[in-house]
């Protein structure tokens, strides 16, 4: 019987061998082009002073996906982030090269795989930090992407200075830290850009809705520790008072 | 426990076949599928055609080309159409200069040609040239024209593999009169959406009837199955995404074995050429490739490109040209068949060129609209966004050669002269040890071989420059510092390239174009001589509903055919057709 068995299941493999080598096409995963690559275009970065490590998104290169104004996409491309510079570095495959990429063409990257996280989205927004500056791009992390929309900015500023000796160079390092800054896009174009999600500064963004904005923060328990699902909240609630 | 084995083993080989099917998503072999608005035309006249393409839904080809030759493999005309849902539409203007004869359309995709010419469509039409009174090419038995009423002396035969139902109002229509019929999908056992072109034409007497799609690409399959030859080499690749362009570096022999300083041996160089494609614009351009060990190289064009006179040349040096894959070659010679030519076809065309010499006097050519216009989401393949600096040299005194103005306006940039040659470099520039490596310099737009090429251009023939002496990436190919020059007169076309250049053409897909529909004027006074009622290209029927169609019978009296072919979105050929008799009201 285990004879047979094995007789009628050769003959079935054979079969679905020789059926599928009938097919004589190839698969379109052979089809050899030096595609249309879109060319990353950027420039050799050559930074004066070695850029502290801590002002990067991501301190390891990452395969990423960069996609463009044109509606392509670059994929599998090993990048990182840097707030401070607010600039996204591309790890040239030949030379090794940190390669500094022009901005214009890029709409928004992706971090395939971040510690873990898949959905770690940078996209290009157009803001004006304070009254005094023009408005102009920047990445900013995409927290929440509905109707409204909440990124986060990954900015940095200046903690202090110490000085360092390295190779028996004594130089001023530069010290920074973090200071994330929020920027809630809603539909009727208004933008609201904050350092901080406190009382006063969602007052300061809607002050007619102070009501509404306490018994939001009694009911999400103000100064909770500020999580990504918090900020959605946040966006969720901000986008309900102001629509 | 045995009685699991079997199971086990019928399960594995069903997930292997599955996965094994899976990864083959084979790019199957295409066919495609003309239909014309006619069979005849004057010399002058708009073919108007209908595309259909089978293949593979999911790698199916974009383009299919076009092309109309004559009987010394001449070609008249040739176009490129898109197609768009496995159909395509378009029109193609007949030069009023083409001789009266037979010729033929050829179709195929990129894809087609690794089958050979064989496998092309192909479809003869006669064209008449309007002054060719005698049609002596046409010389057969001269027949009278049939009147109306002797049905038998056509050849109307209906195809026998019709699988949509379409129904005329009546049969017998007076002249300038309403013709109503419909179009009946419930035989088709498909649930997707049909995508067909309608054609109200007059019986050419005579002529055989020509295959109908359903029956074209039945036989067709069959034939490819019967025929497969097992090749595993393709020349030619779909193009999927978009057009390929394919060429190689062909070695040239030097007859006086001089020996031109700096150039590689192809033929021994074992080094993978980059090849550089650009265009002359206000904005430095460039696509670029890299040609495999043979010489062979292949990209898929930036849509940017399509439509313009691309400069295609090499980096490097070599004693060598550059050859272009023609896709619209055709080497198999065209031998006329007889297939139109049948007792009663001369008659036809006269009376034909008669028509259309009444219809020039009293009406217009018909109108072709242009429909849905082709657009693609186009990004300048661009090497740079904004400049370090950039420099009008009209704004300064003027300088009589570019050495003049790196000296005086460009104070980042060197121009010195070494023997009797310029060479040019960035001061300061990244280059950190590499100093001596000249910046890739872009002429109008296109990147030129040194700065020995633009060194004769001072203010007077300079719009700007745009300066960049960092180190920069264009994909992976490093750029030692950029200098783009932009020249008031295009002096791109005057330069002389050192390193192997070919220009090139490509050619753009024709918009989706199709006649102005006939709507009749009441009291119209002037003679309506149209041959063909109707011709629609773009019909479609969701959920197999019946539709009806509309249009007007003309002056002419004789026998029409509504021809109604297409495809389902699943890829089934559907065709039927009906005869209506138009007669006059004396008749």
């Amino acid at each position: 019987m285990k004879t047979k068995l094995i007789f009628i299941y050769t003959i079935v493999l054979i079969f679905t061998f020789h059926s599928l080598q009938g097919q004589k096409s190839f698969s379109i995963d052979n089809i050899d082009i030096k595609s249309s690559e879109l060319c990353l275009t950027g420039e050799l970065f050559t930074p004066n002073q070695s850029t502290d490590a801590a002002t990067y998104f991501n301190s390891d290169w990452v395969p990423g996906d960069i996609y463009l104004s044109n509606g392509e996409v670059v994929r599998n491309k090993l990048i990182k982030y840097n707030g401070l510079l607010n600039e996204l570095f591309w790890n040239e495959p030949r030379s090794k090269n940190a390669i500094k990429l022009d901005k214009e063409p890029i709409v928004q990257f992706h971090f395939q795989n971040l510690n873990g996280d898949t959905s770690i989205y940078f996209r290009k927004i157009r803001v004006k930090k304070n009254v005094l500056s023009d408005s102009s791009y920047v990445f900013g992390e995409v927290i929440y992407d509905k109707v409204n929309s909440l990124y986060i900015l990954h900015t940095f500023n200046i903690k202090g200075t110490e000085i360092v000796r390295t190779n028996g160079t004594t130089f001023e390092k530069i010290n920074y830290e973090e200071i994330p800054v929020y920027v809630f896009m809603f539909t009727n174009h208004k933008t609201f850009v904050t350092r901080s999600l406190s009382r006063r500064s969602l007052y300061s963004f809607c002050p007619e809705k102070k009501d509404r904005i306490n018994e939001f923060l009694k009911e999400n328990k103000l100064g909770r520790s500020v999580n990504n699902f918090y900020l959605r909240e946040v966006a969720q609630f901000l986008g309900a008072i102001i629509n | 426990m045995k009685t699991y084995i079997f199971p086990l083993l019928v399960f594995l080989n069903c997930f292997y076949s599955a996965t094994a099917q899976n990864r083959f998503e084979s790019v199957k072999p295409e066919m495609v599928y003309l239909q014309t608005d006619r069979n005849i035309y004057i010399a002058g006249d708009n073919l108007s055609f209908s595309l259909y393409l089978k293949g593979n839904s999911k790698t199916m080809s974009k383009y299919a080309y076009l092309i109309l030759r004559d009987r010394y493999n001449i070609p008249v005309a040739r176009t490129r159409v898109e197609i768009k849902n496995q159909s395509s539409f378009g029109n193609i203007s007949l030069p009023d200069t083409l001789h009266s004869d037979i010729y033929q359309l050829v179709c195929y995709t990129n894809w087609m040609r690794n089958e050979g010419e064989e496998s092309c469509f192909t479809k003869e039409i006669i064209i008449a040239n309007r002054f060719d009174k005698k049609l002596e090419r046409f010389d057969s038995i001269l027949y009278t024209y049939p009147s109306a009423n002797s049905v038998n002396s056509y050849s109307v035969n209906k195809a026998g593999n019709e699988n949509l139902l379409i129904q005329p109002d009546k049969k017998i229509y007076n002249t300038r009169e309403k013709v109503n019929f419909s179009i009946d999908a419930k035989n088709i056992h498909d649930d997707s959406i049909l995508k067909l072109s309608v054609s109200v034409s007059e019986i050419v007497p005579g002529s055989r009837n020509e295959p109908f799609i359903t029956e074209y690409f039945n036989n067709s399959y069959k034939a490819k199955k019967e025929g497969e030859s097992g090749q595993n080499q393709y020349k030619y690749q779909p193009e999927i995404k978009g057009t390929i362009i394919d060429g190689r570096i062909v070695p040239i022999e030097h007859s006086d074995n001089q020996h031109v300083s700096g150039n590689r041996n192809i033929e021994s160089d074992t080094i993978n050429y980059t090849v550089l494609v650009s265009t002359p614009d206000t904005i430095a351009n460039m696509q670029f490739t890299t040609a495999d060990s043979s010489g062979s190289f292949r990209f898929v064009l930036n849509p940017y490109y399509e439509g313009k006179e691309l400069i295609i040349r090499l980096k490097e040096n070599a004693k060598a040209a550059l050859e272009i894959d023609d896709k619209f070659k055709l080497t198999k010679p065209y031998i006329p068949s007889d297939l139109l030519i049948g007792p009663g076809i001369r008659s036809y065309l006269i009376r034909s060129l008669k028509i259309s010499e009444v219809q020039r006097y009293y009406t217009e050519r018909a109108e072709i609209n242009i429909g849905e216009k082709i657009e693609h989401n186009i990004a300048i393949p661009r090497v740079y966004y904004h400049p370090y600096s950039r420099v009008f040299p009209a704004d300064y005194l003027p300088l009589p050669d570019f050495v003049e103005i790196s000296r005086e306006l460009l104070p980042a940039l060197k121009v010195r002269k070494l023997g009797d040659k310029y060479i040019s470099s960035y001061v300061d520039t990244q280059n950190k040890g590499v100093p001596s490596i000249e910046p890739i310099i872009f002429l109008d737009g296109v990147p030129v071989d040194d700065v020995n090429q633009i060194i004769n251009l001072g203010t007077n023939e300079i719009k700007r420059i745009d300066l960049f002496p960092v180190i920069r990436y264009y994909g992976e190919m490093p750029l030692f510092g950029i200098l783009a020059v932009f020249s008031k007169k295009l002096e791109i076309n005057n330069i002389q390239f050192k390193t192997p250049t070919i220009r090139y053409q490509v050619i753009s897909s024709q918009n989706f174009t199709k006649p102005i529909p006939y709507i009749p004027v009441n009291n119209n006074h002037l003679p309506d001589l149209r041959q063909v009622l109707l011709w629609d290209p773009e019909i479609k029927i969701p959920d197999k509903e019946k539709l009806e169609i509309e249009c007007y019978t003309s002056d002419l009296h004789g026998k029409y055919r509504i021809s109604v072919q297409g495809i389902t979105s699943s890829g089934l050929p559907v065709n039927g057709s009906a005869i209506i008799i138009v007669k006059s009201k004396s008749e």
